[in-house]
């Protein structure tokens, strides 16, 4: 047995050996202090110290890019949370995140991206990998199926991700790149502005398979019971849910209009919270996209947000 | 239909991390346990902890299945008129293929009856079940009924331990996804005491570094050509959907076998020794000789439970060739609700049909080393090695396509749509789109190359162990080294797990 486990370790010397060096190179070329998404723990804290009565905004990226959640608090006479960072976590995620903190009186208003009705409604667990080793604490925000998914999956994706970049055979581990992307990009409701004043560098997707695709509506409508229990729960302790449309670059909207339709139908079938506008609504033009058709400019951001405004105001008014 | 969802959350497959902490602490913790008892015991809390980790839910229905056969056993003991044992047999059989015909043939057979009754102008109104298919269910089923069998033949005495009995039934490394062990080769394992042995340890552990390697090396990053050829066979020429079907044909071989590997190394390091599930089947030269090669643990239960109680070849050419039929539609069946594997188990019968009926004889036999003994085949063994690949190949169509008609598609285009030489330009394209791109044909060609000079053996490294050792640890680093640089943990569970 001795010799066993011996030769066992010698021979499991080498991989250990070569991930541990990976592990160091890649910490050195990407230190985690500057991590954007440790920019989770800062939203986590805003979502359970902000003073009531609060306007939540809940979905990924584009939240983070394209809301202004200062100047929609404003108009509203609320104080802001933006926990919008990075679809990868999952819709769940935040969602279970800022359910026990809702209060009566707050404004929880979900604009999450198409996807995450469809493949991103639960984490990508090499996300939850990266983020885990970044900072260990942060297992204690995941739920038991979520450190699951990592233990199964997420840590050796992560891992061969993190191979591959200290050999220099792929881009960093997120698929971001670090020097915009950075935790201190955020202002103090969680917005993200280290964009602002950058030109716009998008273009438009040339191949179909970046197109909205929507196939698997078992997904989705796990996704709306996940949603409508969500919107029960924060509607018994006195706050209000509504859904917005995430921004989108217009010519992919009409690419993609079957399939978004389909799926926008379906939501207003069967989702127990109120829309605030349509698909239509939240298209821009492609000079309005920093980086991809998700990610707002500072102008896109303005108009964008000072609809947002408009259509809660009209919508807080409707309601008794 | 309403689709079913594999359980609440994720598997402990073996390529997870989660597994290979789960053995990290099992295999000391049981070798720490002298006793033999003992181990049977924590080999049975182990492994309804590791089908558990998948749902809880289901491991009192795995246990009631057992708990069935178990008494069922005991019974069949004590009676001994006839009349009483085939009713103790029935209740039996009856019980496992209720709970299979719940599970996982309801919505099946409620929508087939449907469809046929709407041909006819009639409505029915049979409802449709929203559920999970538990994972294993076709395996440990199968293992339990063919023990109830055994000892209604009198091939074997119940056992009155219910703890080995549990063991044998839920084993881990074989529980979901196979080989289906007979009680009669495995179940005197657990009465037996088990000393650590180091050749069978290191041997176990070869065995399962080749598993890794054909599942996250070349079955995970051939699955998503697959899937680009199979989920959309109008947008793909002929020659891409042959190339997806070729794919298909190595991921599926690669994967399960990959899996059968591992449990088989598995089950060596707890001092185990498991039936061999695959013996080089894609170097069979003739679809018989294929059918004794690939999944030999579920083509020997149906030959032993299905095929010879109906008469096998006795009886005249008619009912002979109505076994072989019967046979390998149910084989369809088993692997799913599908009319797709129905057909494809009765297309694999009528490929069959005409060697079971031959007087020749092409390396038919298990014991015989497929494509033959030389170094170098000759040209006819590699024609008819093509030949059956081939034939292989158009069954698999049936059991990949989405649908009958996405499968006819994908045949007519694959035989009709031709562009002479840039057919090969096209294919190289496509070949080109899947993770491994270029990498991919090297890939491949050392799975070929390892298989071939293995295929002597009960696993495709068993004959390093005769070689010096600098040469051994080149091929366990090149194959760490692959495992880490190529290897795409990304990808699905084991295909098998869908049975």
């Amino acid at each position: 047995m001795k010799k066993f486990l011996l030769k066992l370790c010698l021979f499991l010397l080498f991989p250990l050996l070569a991930l541990g060096w990976a592990k160091h190179s890649y910490r050195k070329m990407y230190p985690p202090e500057q991590n954007y998404y440790l920019a989770a723990l800062d939203k986590i804290a805003l979502v359970r110290t902000q003073a009531s009565p609060r306007v939540i905004f809940i979905g990924g990226s584009s939240v983070a890019f394209g809301i202004d959640s200062g100047l929609i608090a404003t108009r509203l006479g609320m104080h802001p949370v933006n926990t919008g960072l990075h679809a990868g976590f999952g819709l769940d995620f935040f969602l279970d995140t800022v359910e026990p903190w809702v209060r009566a009186g707050d404004v929880v208003v979900l604009a999450p991206e198409y996807e995450a009705f469809t493949k991103y409604f639960h984490a990508d667990p090499e996300m939850f990998a990266h983020f885990i080793e970044t900072d260990g604490s942060l297992m204690r925000t995941l739920s038991w199926r979520q450190i699951r998914e990592v233990l199964d999956r997420g840590y050796a994706l992560h891992l061969k991700k993190v191979l591959r970049v200290a050999i220099g055979r792929h881009a960093p581990a997120t698929d971001i790149p670090i020097g915009l992307y950075s935790r201190s990009g955020f202002n103090a409701n969680g917005d993200f502005l280290a964009h602002h004043g950058q030109p716009s560098s998008v273009v438009p997707p040339a191949r179909k398979s970046a197109w909205f695709v929507f196939k698997d509506e078992t997904r989705t409508i796990a996704a709306i019971h996940y949603l409508n229990r969500f919107a029960l729960s924060c509607r018994s302790k006195g706050a209000r849910v509504f859904l917005a449309h995430p921004p989108f670059f217009d010519r992919l909207l009409n690419q993609s209009r079957e399939d978004i339709s389909r799926l926008d139908e379906l939501l207003r079938r069967r989702l127990d919270i109120p829309m605030l506008d349509t698909p239509e609504d939240s298209a821009f033009p492609m000079s309005h996209f920093y980086d991809t058709y998700y990610h707002l400019t500072a102008e896109g951001k303005r108009i964008h947000s000072e609809a947002l405004a408009s259509r809660l105001q009209t919508a807080l008014a409707k309601l008794p | 239909m309403r689709q079913r969802a594999y359980g609440s959350g994720p598997s402990m497959t073996f390529t997870t991390l989660t597994f290979l902490l789960f053995l990290a602490l099992f295999f000391p913790l049981y070798w720490a346990v002298r006793n033999r008892m003992a181990q049977n015991l924590l080999i049975v809390v182990g492994s309804y902890f590791f089908y558990g980790w998948w749902d809880w839910r289901f491991c009192g229905l795995m246990l009631a299945s057992s708990l069935l056969d178990y008494f069922a056993g005991l019974a069949l003991n004590h009676l001994t008129a006839p009349r009483q044992r085939q009713a103790i047999l029935t209740i039996a059989m009856a019980g496992n293929l209720a709970l299979l015909g719940c599970f996982k043939y309801f919505n099946f057979f409620a929508e087939s009856l449907h469809a046929a009754a709407a041909s006819l102008g009639w409505k029915l109104n049979l409802p449709a079940l929203q559920i999970v298919l538990p994972v294993g269910i076709s395996f440990y089923t199968f293992q339990t009924m063919s023990y109830t069998i055994d000892v209604y033949r009198g091939k074997l005495r119940a056992t009155g331990h219910l703890v080995e009995y549990l063991a044998y039934v839920s084993f881990f490394p074989q529980l979901v996804a196979g080989p289906i062990e007979r009680a009669t080769h495995l179940l005197p394992q657990f009465f037996k005491a088990r000393v650590f042995d180091y050749d069978l340890a290191v041997d176990g552990c070869r065995q399962m570094l080749w598993g890794f390697f054909k599942k996250l090396v070349i079955a995970d990053n051939l699955a998503p050509l697959v899937e680009m050829a199979f989920s959309d066979p109008a947008g793909h020429r002929g020659i891409e959907l042959a190339a997806g079907t070729v794919c298909f044909a190595l991921q599926i071989y690669c994967d399960f076998s990959a899996y059968s590997d591992i449990a088989c190394g598995v089950a060596r390091l707890l001092g185990f020794n498991l039936m061999r599930n695959f013996a080089c089947p894609y170097f069979s030269q003739s679809m018989a000789e294929f059918w004794r090669r690939w999944h030999i643990s579920l083509t020997t239960w149906f030959k032993d439970y299905v095929y010879i109680p109906l008469g096998g070849g006795r009886g005249g050419r008619w009912r002979h060739a109505r076994n072989v039929m019967v046979t390998f539609f149910l084989s369809g069946l088993w692997h799913g609700a599908s009319w797709n594997f129905i057909l494809w188990g009765l297309l694999n019968g009528l490929l069959v049909l005409p060697q079971t009926f031959s007087t020749a004889h092409h390396g038919a036999r298990l014991d015989e080393t497929p494509g033959g003994d030389r170094w170098l085949p000759g040209p006819a063994v590699i024609v008819r090695m093509l030949l059956t690949f081939a034939l292989a190949c158009v069954g698999w169509v049936f059991f990949r396509a989405a649908t009958l008609a996405d499968a006819g598609w994908i045949l007519r285009k694959v035989l009709l749509d031709h562009d002479g030489l840039a057919d090969v330009y096209h294919a190289a394209e496509f070949i080109r789109q899947g993770p491994l791109a270029d990498q991919g044909y090297g890939v491949v060609a050392v799975l070929l190359l390892v298989e071939w000079l293995g295929r002597r053996h009960a696993h495709a490294l068993a004959g390093l162990a005769r070689r010096p050792w600098p040469l051994r640890w080149v091929a366990y680093l090149a194959l760490a080294i692959a495992i880490l640089w190529w290897g795409n943990p990304s990808s699905s569970p084991f295909i098998y797990f869908q049975f």
